[in-house]
């Protein structure tokens, strides 16, 4: 009947929520689905008689769920209130430094890769360790 | 466009807790309730859905408590209430607030079109 293809719309935006919220600590996602859960059926019962497009209503007033785990995930703490750095940033952080570190250490590579080539190829060439760029006679 | 919806949702972190925390001054409100209240006006939230999670860092941090009510004609409603520490909040948002709003209010010149 009508009441199980509105309760399916429910389910389905729910969903994909809970999609969206996969990477979130288990309890917030918990929390914030029970919360949404509880929004839509009160709204829903507060409805004088419901039709799909006033349940639609209520989802899309609600908002898009990528948008509201964006919420969930990124929000830092209410100001004032200790450090708001969530695992995420430290992540980053984290992350940034490697490449740094990666980077530094190409470069360094790179730059003994050059001496020691440039080393050979002198040896190669003259069969002396380095020629001298000066005339060596008077 | 998108540098004034940055601009708009700059300005609301910080303050839309306070607001919240404003509405449960007088009394409990329970979710769709606050939620719908914030909802209109407009230069204050994105979505209603976007609340909830604000929401849950409130209670987190201890500055709202909640509590389940059996509804006479539905579903039981979770309410939120100001706690003391949450009140104290307020209180001293306000005063950071009206100072700051007449500091910018100033340097702008929001009076002068």
């Amino acid at each position: 009947m009508t009441g199980s293809r509105h309760d399916q719309l429910v389910e389905q935006w729910l969903a994909a929520v809970r999609q969206e919220g996969a990477d979130l600590p288990p309890e917030a996602l918990g929390e914030l689905l029970a919360d949404l859960r509880e929004h839509i059926e009160v709204a829903r019962a507060d409805l004088p008689a419901e039709t799909e497009a006033e349940v639609r209503t209520i989802l899309e007033r609600l908002g898009d769920p990528s948008m509201i785990v964006a919420e969930a995930r990124g929000g830092s703490a209410p100001s004032d209130v200790g450090p708001g750095a969530g695992p995420a940033r430290s992540r980053v952080g984290t992350w940034v430094i490697v490449l740094i570190v990666t980077v530094g250490l190409l470069c360094v590579a790179g730059c003994l890769a050059g001496v020691l080539g440039l080393v050979s190829w002198t040896t190669l060439e003259s069969g002396d360790p380095v020629p001298s760029p000066l005339p060596t006679s008077r | 466009m998108a540098e004034q919806l940055g601009v708009a949702s700059s300005l609301r972190r910080g303050t839309l807790e306070f607001c919240v925390l404003a509405l449960l001054r007088d009394r409990s409100r329970y979710g769709v309730e606050l939620v719908r209240e914030l909802g209109t006006a407009q230069a204050l939230t994105t979505t209603e859905g976007t609340l909830y999670p604000l929401l849950s860092r409130l209670r987190r941090v201890g500055w709202v408590a909640t509590s389940w009510q059996e509804s006479p004609a539905g579903p039981p409603r979770r309410y939120y209430t100001l706690t003391r520490d949450g009140r104290a909040a307020l209180d001293h948002f306000r005063t950071e607030w009206a100072a700051f709003r007449d500091a910018v209010d100033r340097i702008v010149e929001t009076e002068r079109s």
